[in-house]
């Protein structure tokens, strides 16, 4: 049975996704201008963990009434493959570009998860033996002397398993039209918290599959299905008419939250251009979580 | 089970009573009998509990004491959980070498109040006398974790030797406040009185009223420490101190000493921005 939203079809497919581990980091700053700066920076370079070791992106940005300093500042969600992995991602991260970045303070936004990694605890140690800790509400912040004043972290920060590779395709007839729909997409994820979009701008151009044709050692490549410039060379999967396809990654806190997201998306990428959404699996033998794209758009993503 | 064990004193004390153990976490398992039954030192010699006080409520986690009790000693000392309330005055060392839970006394307390505490929270509605969790005669170390909580004014050497933990008051600290800290914060809404963080060699002295530090101590810098921000907002949420929007947004001065111990402790004294 068809699933048709706006003339657009609703493939029978379902995205597949990986359980990961995942922390949220709350930046604060004096100004807007600089928790962006941070934010920039830690989320920069943090598309896949494919090739960047973690994956990230803002959540969502926070009134001065919402962080512990009382200053602006912002969410992130930062996921990584392995909780062993957690630490060292975010020690560096932390490091390079919130603790270099003026007037920012970086807290933990999951401060009820019972899984705990140490940043502040390392951090410190760049205060060369003048940094001091101080323990307000329970929980353990370190001041480190920068140049600048100082840098307020906290020592320990929440992890849950969270979600990563939630996903869908947006097939269409143009670049154009590709393009538009992604842009409403992400407009329509972005207001949701829980998930972030990764890749530049929420989208990916590159989606990939496992391995290679070729060479033996490579982890992903293009995934030629899906490329239009190949569809009279390889075995397509792409509908007649479809000239460009866009995806957009989503990462969450939970399956839900992945849901959820991918509903609004998918609703708002329905459009004039688009013939179809699809989405990325390996056949449901890698991933544990399956997001069924009829089952989440004819149900309304709970 | 009762919501609360109530107390009450029949008579005005003539002497000095030591009120040591009891305390919710050990009331909670008895019925009113055996709380009458329990002994403590009165005047030096050994008397029910009972015949001091009358007792309503069993088998409780919160413990109110009524009637006047400056010359009770150690209320709440060594508790380590449930809730005391003491409605009016309390005697020496009240909460003395606490563990946990929340001692509330309404009106003032005695000196020793939260020595050498190590967790939970001593919250008093007046003044405070001295060596406000501060070390116990002849020890190194004062307080090493918890939250004292003084509306009042304290008096000389609170926070002496302290190790960590936090100590506000909302009025002014006697002399010597945090002498000998090896860590820990005092904050102090009122005046701050002389030889403050003397011989300290680290812990900060939060001073939003006047404060002149001694002169072992050096101007650092003026700036605006996040930490403050957190502490400050949390004084005002949790415990309804009155701190300003203008404290919030001010410049402090940062006075780092003693420099006989190596300077890593701190005044950071409030100025307007």
């Amino acid at each position: 049975m068809s699933l048709i939203i706006r003339g657009v079809e609703i493939q029978d497919t379902f995205a597949e996704a990986f359980t990961m581990r995942v922390a949220r980091l709350v930046i604060t700053a004096r100004s807007e201008r600089w928790a962006r700066a941070a934010a920039d920076k830690l989320t920069g370079f943090a598309t896949s963990v494919i090739g960047c070791k973690c994956e990230a992106g803002v959540e969502r940005w926070l009134t001065p009434e919402e962080t512990p300093d009382g200053r602006t500042g912002v969410s992130i969600l930062f996921f990584v493959m392995g909780k062993d992995d957690m630490p060292k991602r975010l020690i560096e991260r932390v490091g390079q570009t919130v603790l270099t970045c003026p007037t920012t303070a970086c807290y933990d936004g999951l401060p009820a998860a019972p899984d705990r990694v140490g940043v502040g605890s390392a951090l410190r140690f760049f205060g060369d033996g003048f940094q001091a800790s101080k323990v307000i509400g329970g929980q353990r912040f370190w001041r480190v002397p920068v140049m600048e004043g100082e840098f307020l972290v906290q020592e320990q920060f929440g992890v849950l398993k969270g979600v990563g590779g939630g996903n869908f395709l947006i097939l269409a007839r143009s670049a154009d039209a590709a393009l538009e729909a992604a842009e409403a997409a992400v407009d329509a994820i972005e207001p949701l918290t829980d998930v972030v979009l990764p890749f530049p701008g929420g989208v990916v151009r590159s989606g990939s599959k496992v391995g290679s044709r070729r060479i033996k050692t490579m982890i992903a490549s293009t995934n030629d299905a899906f490329c239009p410039t190949l569809r009279a060379i390889t075995d397509t999967a792409l509908p007649d008419g479809v000239n460009s396809v866009l995806e957009l990654v989503i990462n969450g806190t939970d399956a839900p939250a992945i849901a959820r997201a991918m509903h609004a998306g998918i609703g708002a990428a329905c459009r004039d251009g688009v013939v179809a959404i699809s989405a990325g699996n390996y056949g449901g033998k890698l991933g544990p979580h399956q997001f069924h794209l009829r089952k989440i758009m004819g149900e309304g993503g709970a | 089970m009762s919501d609360a064990i109530t107390l009450t004193l029949r008579a005005a004390l003539d002497g000095p009573l030591d009120l040591r153990g009891v305390a919710p976490d050990h009331l909670n398992a008895l019925g009113g009998a055996e709380i009458g039954a329990l002994p403590v030192r009165y005047r030096g010699r050994p008397v029910p509990l009972g015949e001091l006080f009358t007792v309503d409520g069993e088998r409780a986690t919160k413990l109110r004491f009524r009637g006047e009790l400056a010359r009770a000693e150690r209320i709440g000392a060594g508790m380590q959980g449930g809730e005391i309330v003491v409605e009016g005055t309390a005697g020496a060392d009240a909460g003395r070498g606490m563990e946990g839970g929340r001692l509330a006394i309404t009106g003032d307390a005695g000196d020793g109040a939260g020595i050498a505490m190590s967790g939970g929270t001593l919250i008093v509605g007046g003044n405070a006398g001295a060596r406000l969790g501060a070390a116990p005669g002849g020890e190194k170390r004062g307080m090493t974790g918890g939250e004292i909580i003084v509306r009042g004014s304290v008096g000389p050497y609170a926070g002496a030797n302290i190790r960590r933990g936090l100590i506000v008051t909302g009025g002014d600290a006697g002399e010597r406040a945090l002498s000998g800290a090896l860590a820990g914060t005092l904050v102090v809404f009122g005046r701050t009185g002389a030889g403050a963080g003397e011989w300290s060699r680290r812990g900060s002295i939060v001073a939003l009223g006047p404060v002149e530090p001694t002169f072992t101590y050096r101007l650092a810098c003026i700036f605006q420490p996040t930490w403050l921000q957190l502490l400050l907002r949390r004084l005002r949420t949790t415990f309804g101190l009155p701190v300003e929007a203008r404290q919030l947004d001010g410049l402090w001065r940062r006075y780092s000493g003693d420099l006989a111990e190596g300077g890593k402790g701190e005044i950071l004294a409030w100025t307007a921005a």
